[in-house]
Parts: C-alpha cells; sequence; structure tokens
C-alpha cells in the first residue's frame, strides 16, 4: 500500500535504512522521501559508515518511491525546509541524524513530523532512555508521537515496553531502531485501520528528561543482567 | 588497561559530548574506577585553605556531613571503609557550627524567578541551602534540571543566565561553580538514587578532574570535592555489584 499523505525524512543511518526495509516488507511505502546525505568524511550521530553507494537509494529506485536527495544534512537548514514544505504530503515519518532537535522554523512549517522516540512516554524523555530504563527496570520502550516544541512531549499515539536486547552492545545501531520500528508499523496499521490518528495518551506530561548517559553508567547498563537500581 | 579517555585532557577547554561512546567492556569499568581513585587518594590527603568568606564553611561543613552520612548508612565492606579511612575527618568537619548565623546570606530558593537574570552562584548557594536544610526537593529539583539542561546542552556553567535561562552569560570557567553543581547534584542523588543526576554528575567530575590541580582556583574546596568523588566511585562500585558473572578490578 503506498501511503500517499505521507512522505519520510530519511538519514544515511543504520535506522533509515531499517525503518525503510520494514516498511517495504508491510507494504506501507511512504509517497515520497527526502534524503539527507552526509557531504562529509566525517560520520554523524547515527551512522556507522558513510556510503558513497547508497544503499536507501537503491531500495527507492526498486521500488519506484519517489525521493529527492539534499546533499545539506542539516534538517533544519532553509533549503530543506523548503523542499519539505513544497511537498503535497502533509505527515512526514522523521528519521534524521541523531542529537539534532527540530527548531521552530520546520515545525511550523505546515507539516506534522512522525517521531518514534526510543523509550517509554512519558517516564522516559530525551536522549539514550533505553540505557536507563536497562538499568532501573531491565527493558526497553519505543513511543510514536508528532513532533511538538517541547521534547517528546507531543500526544502518544502508542507506546511499548520490550524485554531487554540478547546482546545489548547492539542496542545503538540495532535494537533501539529494532523496538523503534515496530512500534512505528504498529501505529502505521492502526492509521489505516480507523483511518485517522488515534491517541492512546494524549496527556504525555511529567516523567524525567534524561541526557546522553555517561559511559560508565552506559556500560553498567550493558554489561548489566536485571535491574540495578 | 586503556587509559580512560574522560580525564585525559582539559575538558573545559575541549569539552567532550558523549555521544555513541564506544562499548569497550568491563576494562573500561575498571579504568574509570583507577582514575578517579588516584583523583581521590590525591584530593582528599590535602589541608582545606581558609575560606575568604563565611559563606563557604555553609557548603563546606553541612555538605560533608552531608556526605559523610550518606557514605556511612550505604557503604560499610573492607574495600569502602579502607577509602574512606584515608579521608581525615577531623579536618573536614572541624568548621562545623561556625555557620549557623551565615545562611541569612542566602537568597531563598523559592524566591528566585526564572524570568530574571540568575546569577548561578546565588542560585547554587540557594540551592545548597534547601538542599542540607532537607527541605523541598520539588523546587530543588526544577532548578537543578534547568542548570543540568543548560550544561548538557553547552557542557559549561556561566556565571549568570538570561531570562527564562535561555542563554549563558560571562565567564564560563569559574571552576568554584562546577564544584558546587556537583556537590548540589551528588546530594540531589544520595536523596533520589535517580540516575539522571548520577550521568550528569559523572561529567562534571570528569571535567573538573581533567583541569590541572596547578590552576584550580586557591577557594577550590580539594577535600569536599574528593568526598564527592569518593560518594561517586563507591556509588558506581555498588551498582556494577549487582552485575553477575563479571568481575571488576575496584582497585
Amino acid at each position: 500500500m503506498n501511503l500517499h499523505n505521507i512522505g519520510m525524512l530519511a538519514a544515511d543511518t543504520s535506522r533509515s535504512k531499517m525503518y525503510l526495509k520494514e516498511l517495504i516488507k508491510k507494504k506501507l511505502l511512504p509517497h515520497y522521501v527526502l534524503l539527507l546525505l552526509n557531504p562529509n568524511h566525517e560520520l554523524l550521530p547515527g551512522q556507522t559508515k558513510n556510503h558513497s553507494e547508497n544503499e536507501i537509494i537503491k531500495l527507492l529506485k526498486n521500488l519506484n518511491i519517489k525521493y529527492d536527495i539534499s546533499y545539506n544534512s542539516n534538517i533544519n537548514d532553509d533549503y530543506v525546509i523548503d523542499m519539505i514544505t513544497k511537498r503535497p504530503e502533509e505527515i512526514f515519518i522523521f528519521s534524521g541524524y541523531g542529537g539534532i532537535l527540530l527548531k521552530d522554523k520546520i515545525l511550523d512549517c505546515g507539516k506534522r513530523f512522525l517521531h518514534i522516540h526510543g523509550g517509554y512516554l512519558p517516564d522516559y524523555k530525551g536522549s539514550t532512555t533505553n540505557y536507563y530504563s536497562l538499568i532501573k527496570d531491565n527493558s526497553i520502550g519505543a513511543s510514536a508521537i508528532f513532533l511538538t516544541k517541547e521534547i517528546d512531549s507531543g500526544p502518544i499515539l502508542i507506546r511499548r515496553k520490550f524485554s531487554p536486547p540478547i546482546d545489548r552492545r547492539e542496542i545503538d545501531h540495532k535494537y533501539d531502531s529494532e523496538a523503534r520500528v515496530k512500534v512505528l508499523i504498529e501505529c502505521l496499521q492502526n492509521f489505516i485501520k480507523s483511518g485517522q490518528w488515534e491517541y492512546k495518551l494524549n496527556n504525555n506530561i511529567g516523567g524525567e528528561t534524561y541526557y546522553i548517559i555517561h559511559p560508565v553508567l552506559k556500560h553498567l547498563s550493558i554489561l548489566g543482567n536485571g535491574a540495578l537500581i | 588497561m586503556k587509559e580512560y579517555e574522560y580525564t585525559k585532557i582539559n575538558r573545559m577547554d575541549h569539552p567532550h559530548n558523549y555521544m555513541y561512546s564506544p562499548y569497550q567492556g568491563e576494562k573500561f569499568i575498571n579504568s574509570y574506577f583507577k582514575d578517579r581513585i588516584k583523583y581521590f587518594k590525591n584530593y582528599i590527603q590535602k589541608r582545606e585553605q581558609k575560606y575568604k568568606y563565611k559563606i563557604d564553611f555553609l557548603v563546606l561543613s553541612d555538605g560533608t556531613f552531608f556526605l559523610k552520612k550518606f557514605l556511612d548508612k550505604e557503604f560499610s565492606d573492607k574495600f569502602d571503609e579502607s577509602l574512606k579511612g584515608l579521608v581525615d575527618w577531623d579536618n573536614c568537619l572541624e568548621i562545623e557550627g561556625y555557620i549557623r548565623n551565615t545562611t541569612n546570606n542566602i537568597v531563598n530558593l523559592s524566591s528566585l524567578d526564572i524570568k530574571d537574570i540568575i546569577k548561578t552562584e546565588v542560585l547554587l548557594y540557594a540551592i545548597l541551602n534547601t538542599q542540607l536544610k532537607g527541605k523541598d526537593n520539588k523546587i530543588v529539583k526544577f532548578w537543578l534540571d534547568i542548570l543540568i539542561k543548560r550544561f548538557e546542552v553547552t557542557k559549561k556553567i556561566y556565571e549568570e543566565y538570561g531570562s527564562n535561562f535561555s542563554k549563558g552569560r560571562g565567564r564560563d570557567n569559574n571552576i568554584v561553580l562546577y564544584f558546587m553543581f556537583s556537590l548540589c547534584l551528588s546530594i540531589f542523588y544520595c536523596s533520589t538514587k535517580n540516575i539522571k543526576y548520577l550521568s550528569t554528575l559523572l561529567k562534571i567530575t570528569d571535567l573538573i578532574c581533567s583541569i590541572e590541580e596547578k590552576t584550580l582556583n586557591q577557594n577550590f574546596p580539594l577535600v569536599c570535592f574528593g568526598l564527592i568523588l569518593l560518594v561517586e566511585l563507591l556509588t558506581i562500585k555498588s551498582l556494577s555489584q549487582k552485575i553477575k558473572e563479571v568481575n571488576f578490578e575496584f582497585a
């Protein structure tokens, strides 16, 4: 099924690739993809390598999904905002590079950005929250929201908790994305089924906002085999 | 064993963003312990200097007393006691009692308004005073969360912040402010066991340890900072001991 009103903002990252592959597998094809490529040699957050022969482009070509490429990786850049604004799709699945917050200008461009947060909301807002939740609850999570100006605070479409991964060393590039993609698929399937975006929790307030976990705690979270607190 | 990289170079001049830090196995935890114990042993043997302002006694004596109570309550195995035994507690606590009338100089935390320009030193003293008197944690959390957000974004603590804490202004290298922030965070972690505060504390202590001792301001309370390191490293040790089938080298 081609999701006519839904586009995707993708980056050259393991997460975007996983999103696309799973969307293809479930036949939930975005109508359009804007791919932000990293023009520099230095890797951006979320990248394990910078591809010259881009795998995402091959996927899009094979499936005849309309796409554009931006060699400016900054989602908040005017050029990128302009490309998104002129598109007819109203909703964009957001999968940009890590560590970048969407500024007011793009949030006010008339589109809505469907974001799958790597953490169980509202309890775990912010960054690297699955490491924190492994230490506290021995679980990881993912939650679907539309981005708003306040970080991870939009109404919650769906949220799920998952068992701790078998190999915790692969959280950053595998298990965190896997949890997110499961929630993304379920969220889109719900939308197709009901024809509207239904919120499981309108009131996404409270909880704790976390920041990038310190490497010592990250190591304890990976080495751990149960809650530590 | 690989060196603990986060204190290796001056993190005031070269901040670390901690993003996607690589996994290095249990050896990384061992290198952290080794590094922190080195700094702890160095700082704890210093004699506190005489401080210029009476207000400092509040922070040092009541803060020290609070941390001692936490250390005594939470950590008591042979290794813990051997580290605690290195502290000259009489020296640390001898100024207790001096300070009962100095709190008048500290503003009431609830009187601060985020819409105003906030002097960081004033805010940190107000937070510490509220914490050490065992008062409302909610208002402490409110202000600490704001400071944490600014620090995590910029990796700096500025002398003052503009209206709504939007932007830091003035000097960003007053190391005593970083120390005071680390004391606030350690006390808040002791009270709540919320690892969010431990995570930021680890970054602040990385930064302070990374600065050459001889360049630290003469008002920098080395011994009290040593105690903060002790609280932090024994907490990490305690958390790591809950991990089965991994043997860490604490010493």
